[in-house]
């Protein structure tokens, strides 16, 4: 391994890691907004 | 998550792993310095994508004043989040790459100035969203803050011309010593390629996460509404 | 155009007559200014730091920081007695409005930091090498880019639930340009010796003011609406 590999290794997974996460972070928020969204739309047609 | 979605997800996973092969395995050493200099192909597309978003932002922003179109809303508000997300990304890979190269993690030079300042602009607009309730008025105040907050920029950069900077030159258009040899100005293009499109795929989530929202508000009103 | 002007000074001639009964805005700016630089001799003890390096620093962060608080206060007063609403009769006085505003912000500011800067001559020993034209030709580029950056944001800050802590979340790092180039100028005009290096940072503010002034008229009559 040359030297710092592991250094710049870890500048890339930082970026990695981080805009991964905040893609699943949207993408749970987008499921939870749905689920909410059918359980308001089916109380209300059923009220 | 649509198919639209997926091939541009792939196409950026694609270019990614491509951009990986490349920095660690194919382009030549730079010559002064060294391995570290690897840093600067994920630096500088983090730095491109930051700033294409504050752009959005504001160009948005101004579409929403001339239209009053939620939607315009939407995207801004995104863009600037994003933007807030890969600009993080840039004040945290920049000392990285100053720390083993300068011996130190920050210094107080005009382009890492201007960096976090541009990063504190957008921050402030992000918390002027979160603390405008009614929502017309929110939009409106954030589109007027998303474009003053962008005229900022040209002219911090301007600062840069008076200042001396420690900070490497844009080795693209940086003036006469700039420009990069084929193969490393390619790889940066690839890096800046998967960004960009990773940049669009969570702009689309977030914008469709953003009127699901919208539409459980205006169905919790029309509920208190039937309520009252 | 007269429909213009005349806006612009019924806005101006009430904030004036305004200020003149209360004088918020101007008590504000004094005192907050008057204590930063008293704050600022504690924290930096002159004894040990040339006037040059203590004094602009000095001068423009009380600028800054009890500007904010004026303009603060001066839309605060605005949302109180709804003078801001009653005042927008057609969208085309929208300009003319900011024009007032922004007018009587900068009368205001200036009344208040020539008060500050007569305590700072005492203070610091300045004299009429320090005080050369090019000092209050900063002083006035550098507080006309804060008021017309700060007139349209204190309208927005007050919209805020966060109201007056918005205001420097906002302004400050939309400042930064500004503050750098009058810091940086005012340093050069207090050394002894040549103002090398001057005429760029007065081209950076001149450029700022021109900048947000033309971005304030125009953006203005967005931040009223209700």
């Amino acid at each position: 391994m040359p030297d710092h590999f592991w250094w710049v290794f870890a500048v890339y997974g930082v970026v990695w890691v981080a805009i991964i996460l905040y893609l699943a972070r949207l993408s749970a928020r987008q499921a939870e907004a749905e689920r909410q969204l059918e359980i308001l739309r089916s109380e209300r047609n059923g009220a | 998550m649509r198919s639209t979605d997926r091939i541009l997800l792939t196409l950026s996973a694609a270019a990614m792993l491509a951009l990986c092969y490349l920095v660690f395995l194919y382009i030549p050493l730079e010559k002064t310095q060294g391995y570290i200099q690897k840093i600067f192909y994920i630096h500088v597309p983090c730095a491109w994508v930051g700033f294409v978003a504050f752009t959005v932002t504001a160009i948005m922003g101004g579409r929403y004043l001339a239209t009053r179109d939620p939607d315009h809303d939407r995207w801004a508000a995104a863009s600037a989040e994003i933007g807030i997300v890969f600009t993080t990304l840039v004040l945290i890979t920049g000392p990285m790459w100053a720390r083993p190269v300068w011996g130190i993690w920050w210094t107080w030079d005009i382009r890492l100035t201007s960096t976090l300042v541009l990063w504190l602009i957008y921050l402030a607009y992000l918390i002027l969203r979160q603390t405008v309730a009614e929502r017309d008025r929110r939009s409106v105040l954030a589109a007027v803050t998303g474009i003053i907050g962008w005229l900022g920029v040209p002219i911090v950069y301007l600062g840069n011309r008076v200042r001396a900077s420690q900070h490497p030159a844009p080795v693209v258009g940086g003036g006469e010593d700039s420009g990069l040899a084929p193969i490393f100005l390619a790889t940066l293009l690839v890096g800046v390629f998967s960004l960009t499109v990773f940049y669009i795929v969570l702009l689309r989530a977030r914008v469709r996460g953003a009127r699901l929202e919208d539409a459980i508000e205006e169905l919790q009103i029309a509920e208190g509404r039937d309520h009252a | 155009m007269s429909a213009f002007l005349s806006v612009t000074r019924a806005v101006f001639r009430r904030d004036l007559s305004a200020e003149w009964r209360q004088k918020d805005v101007l008590t504000t700016v004094i005192m907050f200014g008057l204590l930063t630089v008293v704050t600022f001799v504690f924290a930096f003890d002159p004894a040990r730091h040339a006037r040059e390096e203590i004094v602009p620093g000095c001068l423009w962060t009380a600028y800054l920081f009890a500007g904010m608080l004026g303009l603060g206060r001066s839309a605060a007063r605005d949302g109180q007695d709804g003078g801001t609403v009653g005042l927008l009769l057609s969208p085309a006085d929208r300009g003319a409005v900011y024009v007032g505003k922004f007018l009587s912000h900068a009368v205001f500011m200036l009344a208040g930091e020539a008060v500050v800067l007569l305590f700072t001559i005492v203070w610091f020993d300045l004299d009429g090498r320090h005080l050369t034209a090019p000092f209050f030709l900063i002083l006035l580029l550098g507080t006309l880019g804060f008021v017309a950056v700060g007139t349209v944001f204190a309208v927005v800050s007050q919209k805020s639930r966060l109201r007056e802590v918005m205001l420097p979340v906002l302004m400050l790092p939309i400042l930064a340009p500004m503050v750098m180039a009058a810091v940086e100028g005012t340093a050069i005009v207090l050394t002894p010796g040549s103002n090398e290096g001057l005429g760029e940072w007065l081209k950076l503010l001149a450029g700022f003011d021109l900048v947000f002034a033309v971005a304030g008229f125009l953006l203005y009559g967005f931040v009223l609406e209700e």
